[in-house]
């Protein structure tokens, strides 16, 4: 783990849209952040189950790639957790790019929370939506922040 | 006595300081103390204390017998607190200035043009605001300790925010080079209000204060979000803001607007969420004119816009282009890309880069290591490959957002042409330096009667591309009086005010000479680009601007610039070559040679449509021999040359040996 047990503080599963903590307990692979994305489809099985992704660094920015790989081309549909070494700052860019849930300490909920809450809209989305204009309250998810 | 001095950044201002005899940190040089190697284990405990207290930042040692026989020039600059060359002290704020050089004396604006450049929306807005509160939140948590500098550097570069050798500097986008004169007012009053009252225009069309403190990082964010402006992705290892043709809109030999794509980009990759976190940083430049004036083949992706037989536009997308230490030349990776696709084929480039860019050595992580190592075909491949099924799905953009956008670019309302019995340029006035200034400075335009003219940022004592606060306000009111209130800034560091009347070049040169920004010098030796080099940069080797100023005084006689024609000398103070020293005629790298700045030329490079990396033409220089060595070639040049030669077709038909001979003859 990135962020390391000491032993006064547990790991939980950070679900990156209630921005709850949930307990997930039956995962299949993990696949290091490094994998080719072409070979990630052989290591995902026949079963339907939660597949994690390893970030041994929180910049091994391969991760994305991959995670995006499994939601679009492999098509991959069930719970994709991040793990390792991860920032509250990069909440948003991971659900963006399809993960589900995020291993975080604990204790660091709350700013997970107010990460994803500060982070601004995606740029991405508002290109494809054409700027629907009048649906677009800046100050919606301003007031999450805790 | 010999020992060990211990020195680092404060954290929240960047300014250097060295460590005490009584382990507290001081900002100035003369009070470091030497440890003893007895005591040095106590300073290091020191340091280690100071850095986990998050006080200070980027520590080091300075073993005694690097610091004591000769200082390298790094650490005398870092002691001065200071860079050596900097903007003469009457054009700054604050100082001895001419009444006569106010802008208000140059006239009231003119209401009835406004620029033609994108204009936000409330999304737009929220988006920079949201920025800069997301900003302050992590600055916030640096200070705190909750982030380490390893996990704040990425998002403070991807801020624009670096550390430099005696402060922060924040770099702001100015995307693909576009600036409303309130834009250019606003960056003087951040350059007035948060730094020393200068700022410098880069490269790649951006502007670097170099005084900022990291507290005060997020209210400038908030000022420039008030602009419209945001110093977004501006460094880090994510794709940088896009770069342009600066007379894009105005030029005579474009096909399409080239703005309203690089927009397209910017909005494309900010923020993206699959691309933050890249091998390295990632630039893209387009151009959308018959000349490419944005350098497109030195870039890791260069598009080229171009029209097809059957009259749709279309990409010739290059790849694999830079500088650096390992300089390329772009390759083509498609040859006519059409245009509605061209999102999703930056996308599936990006992610083959992503997914297998080198990540295990900082030299080797660009993309053009990658193509190298592929070939351009396994790797055209492999894009391929990644675009089958993105290609016509939502990451496309949709013709009405690319309609709202192109919208923002309408042309402005330039006046019909003069009657025909008037020539534009008929017998010039007799005013002093007038003739010369518009033989160098006048950029075409798509009218005839209209001109694209070129402020020149080099004069002698001026770092290349530093401008004064007093100064951007002089030009923004001179954008308003005799343009459409828009300014361009170009890669080779200067201004342009674009759609200006043939009939007001009188008027806009008296103006230009009374705010010291008349100098004839596009194209010219004198128009030298350069890094900010050792005089600030924690990268650099040697110091690019004291150089630029002997080259711009050796050659201070505007006649015999002209007579020497277009030439372009570079100058970078590293292998990293911010200064595109490799894209010169005249290239010149600074390096280390055992801790003494000395200088490389290099000869034959190009940027533009057919790029070519200069080559060197033998062993460096010291600083004092490299004036002369450039007058040894141009003397050579001026003295072999055709008729009708430019630098660059003498060279290109010579080759170097002749000008080589010349130069080490008398040292061999």
């Amino acid at each position: 783990m990135g962020h390391a047990c000491d032993g006064r503080t547990r790991d939980g599963w950070f679900d990156l849209s209630s921005t709850r903590l949930v307990a997930l307990d039956r995962i299949c692979p993990t696949l290091n952040a490094s994998l080719p994305p072409a070979d990630a489809p052989a290591h995902l099985g026949d079963a339907s189950c939660p597949v994690g992704i390893w970030f041994d660094k929180f910049s091994d920015g391969r991760g994305f790639t991959l995670a995006r790989y499994l939601r679009e081309k492999a098509r991959f549909t069930d719970a994709l957790l991040a793990d390792g070494h991860l920032i509250p700052d990069q909440a948003d860019y991971l659900r963006r790019c399809g993960f589900s849930h995020v291993r975080i300490r604990e204790d660091q909920a709350a700013q997970w929370r107010r990460s994803l809450a500060l982070a601004p809209p995606s740029m991405q989305q508002v290109l494809a939506s054409r700027r629907e204009r009048g649906r677009h309250d800046p100050s919606a998810r301003l007031n999450q922040v805790e | 006595m010999t020992g060990i001095r211990f020195t680092a950044n404060r954290i929240e201002t960047g300014a250097a300081v060295w460590l005490t005899d009584d382990l507290s940190w001081t900002e100035d040089a003369a009070r470091a103390f030497r440890f003893t190697d007895d005591l040095a284990e106590k300073a290091r405990l020191a340091v280690e204390l100071a850095e986990r207290r998050d006080e200070i930042i980027a520590a080091y040692e300075m073993p005694e017998d690097k610091v004591t026989t000769r200082p390298s020039a790094r650490e005398a600059i870092r002691a001065a607190r200071g860079p050596s060359v900097t903007l003469p002290a009457d054009l700054r704020p604050g100082e001895l200035r001419p009444a006569d050089l106010r802008p208000a004396d140059l006239g009231p604006a003119d209401t009835d043009s406004l620029p033609s450049m994108y204009s936000y929306d409330a999304i737009d807005h929220d988006v920079v605001r949201r920025r800069a509160a997301q900003f302050r939140d992590q600055v916030e948590r640096r200070l705190s300790g909750a982030l380490t500098e390893e996990e704040f550097k990425p998002l403070r570069l991807q801020n624009g925010l670096y550390l430099q050798l005696h402060a922060y500097m924040l770099r702001v986008a100015i995307p693909y080079g576009v600036l409303s004169s309130t834009q250019m007012r606003g960056l003087a009053g951040i350059a007035r209000d948060f730094d020393r009252g200068f700022g410098h225009f880069t490269t790649r069309q951006n502007i670097q204060f170099n005084w900022i403190k990291l507290v005060e990082a997020p209210d400038i964010l908030d000022r420039l979000a008030e602009l419209e402006m945001h110093a977004i992705q501006t460094s880090g290892n994510c794709i940088r803001n896009v770069t342009s043709d600066p007379l894009a809109g105005a030029a005579p030999d474009e096909i399409e607007d080239a703005r309203i794509w690089a927009e397209v980009i910017r909005q494309w990759s900010t923020f993206h969420p699959e691309f933050a976190f890249l091998p390295r940083k990632f630039k893209i430049a387009i151009s959308a004119a018959s000349e490419d004036r944005a350098a497109t083949a030195f870039h890791d992706i260069g598009l080229r816009l171009v029209r097809s037989r059957s009259g749709d536009t279309g990409f010739r997308v290059l790849v694999g282009g830079g500088q650096g230490r390992t300089p390329r030349v772009a390759r083509k990776l498609a040859h006519f890309l059409p245009a509605r696709h061209l999102l999703s084929y930056l996308e599936a480039i990006m992610r083959v880069y992503n997914a297998a860019g080198r990540r295990d050595n900082i030299y080797k992580a660009r993309i053009k290591i990658l193509v190298d190592a592929m070939g351009i075909e396994a790797f055209t491949e492999a894009v391929d490959t990644e675009w089958v099924g993105i290609e016509g799905s939502t990451i496309e953009l949709p013709e009405e957002e690319f309609r709202r956008i192109a919208a923002c670019f309408t042309p402005p309302v330039l006046e019909p042409g003069p009657p025909k019995t008037r020539r534009d340029d008929r017998a010039l006035p007799d005013v002093p330096g007038f003739d010369l200034w518009t033989r160098t400075n006048l950029l075409p335009h798509r009218l005839p009667h209209y001109v694209n003219v070129s402020l020149s940022l080099k004069s002698a004592g001026r770092p290349p591309g530093d401008a004064s606060a007093s100064e951007m306000e002089a030009m923004a009111a001179m954008a308003d009086r005799y343009g459409c209130g828009e300014l361009r800034i170009t890669y080779t560091q200067n201004v342009i005010i674009p759609h200006v009347r043939r009939a007001d070049l009188v008027a806009l040169y008296a103006d230009l000479k009374a705010a010291g920004l008349a100098g004839a010098e596009d194209g010219l030796i004198s128009d030298m680009i350069a890094c900010p080099g050792l005089d600030y940069c924690n990268l650099a080797n040697a110091r690019s601007l004291p150089l630029a100023d002997r080259i711009f005084r050796r050659f201070g006689d505007p006649e015999r610039r002209f007579e020497i024609g277009p030439l372009r000398l570079n100058i970078s103070g590293c292998i990293n070559a911010c200064g595109h020293h490799h894209a010169a005629d005249i290239g010149i790298l600074g390096v280390d040679k055992k801790g003494v700045e000395h200088f490389q030329i290099t000869l034959g490079g190009r940027a533009g449509e057919d790029g070519a990396i200069g080559r060197i033409i033998g062993p460096s220089f010291a600083e004092d021999e490299v004036p002369d060595a450039i007058e040894t070639i141009i003397d050579t040049f001026l003295a072999n040359r055709r008729e009708g030669d430019v630098f660059a077709d003498y060279i290109a038909r010579e080759g170097i040996e002749r000008v080589k001979e010349a130069v080490y003859g008398a040292r061999l």
